[in-house]
């Protein structure tokens, strides 16, 4: 792990000593990252985006070859290739990612907790705020489960998009399977569905014990990709549930305008 | 023995969408697989197959047929 978190810590001192300032350091060290990510994230934003809009048609296959998982893959890939999608990046890129969001996460805790790096004073003061500390404002945890809370709604899929093919396959057992699968895949997305709300609430509360600093990198991150995101795939999901939140604010207030009425 | 392995491999997908929430938030995207139904699942219905070493050894070798 050292050889990763080492030249990480050592470029974030750098850019310390160059602005003087903590948080603009943390700041700067953020959109560098994204930046430097960008490459990868932008191409897979928008195959994420195509996927998304092929779903009929992705449903379709699952439907007509669900039986045959082989065949499946291969319709599907064939399926991606005419629409000139690449959606294959493996889990290993996952996992180096995962060992990277670990180890970024190390190196702003140490930056964050430690008084003196290298010689180096920190001063963690930054607006009136000690970002060693955890935020006692609650500022950014609220801040942090806000944003949160908009990213998730964006990138969540399906909302609509329910597949409406009647399951008229030919022989019960593909009939079956067939079920089995859309269980399973409906199990799934109930369970996005809770992760959606679930995540802004852990991350809000883990934001009011962790050092102020972390809590800023995280809301920073978090505003970042919600612009990418919306530059590059449009709002997604946030359309869709802000419209039933209003209707379902509108509808509450409008009985209740009703019952004073009747009153 | 099975079942414990099959809990953990369902922990395992019980934490992954807030993995792959955090990948998002950090970097913006989250790599995706190829490879469906998920390596995960096919672990288990491997497992519940062929037993619990041969179930391991054929998800393990999925896993790594992935790049």
């Amino acid at each position: 792990m050292n050889f990763l978190t080492a030249p990480l810590l050592q470029f974030l001192i750098f850019l310390y000593t160059t602005v003087g300032n903590f948080g603009l350091a943390i700041i700067i060290f953020t959109l560098i990252l994204r930046l430097v990510l960008a490459p990868l994230s932008v191409p897979a934003i928008k195959s994420q985006k195509k996927i998304q809009s092929l779903k009929p048609e992705l449903d379709r296959l699952k439907k007509t070859h669900g039986h045959d998982q082989k065949l499946l893959q291969q319709e599907q890939m064939n399926l991606y290739k005419k629409h000139n999608i690449n959606p294959a990046a493996g889990c290993l890129p996952y996992i180096l990612q995962f060992v990277v969001l670990i180890a970024l996460y190390q190196v702003l805790n140490t930056f964050l907790t430690s008084n003196e790096i290298n010689g180096i004073v920190i001063n963690t003061q930054f607006f009136g705020m000690n970002l060693a500390q955890p935020d006692g404002t609650y500022i950014l945890p609220i801040l942090s489960g806000i944003t949160q809370l908009i990213l998730s709604v964006m990138i969540l899929p399906g909302v609509e998009g329910h597949d409406l093919i009647p399951n008229n396959a030919k022989s019960k057992k593909i009939q079956q399977e067939n079920k089995k699968e859309e269980n399973v895949q409906e199990m799934a997305e109930a369970m996005q569905k809770q992760m959606v709300f679930m995540m802004p609430v852990v991350t809000g509360i883990a934001a009011t014990r962790f050092p102020a600093g972390l809590a800023m990198y995280w809301v920073i991150s978090t505003v970042f990709s919600i612009g990418q995101q919306w530059l590059l795939s449009g709002p997604g999901g946030l359309t869709s549930y802000t419209k039933q939140a209003y209707s379902w604010i509108r509808h509450r207030l409008g009985w209740q305008a009703g019952n004073k009425e009747f009153l | 023995m099975k079942t414990f392995f099959v809990l953990l491999i369902r922990i395992y997908q019980f934490i992954r969408p807030g993995i792959d929430a955090m990948q998002k938030t950090i970097f913006g995207y989250v790599p995706q697989c190829k490879h469906s139904p998920t390596c995960s699942d096919y672990a288990i219905s491997c497992i519940e197959k062929y037993g619990t070493m041969r179930g391991l050894f054929m998800g393990l070798r999925r896993i790594l047929s992935c790049r």
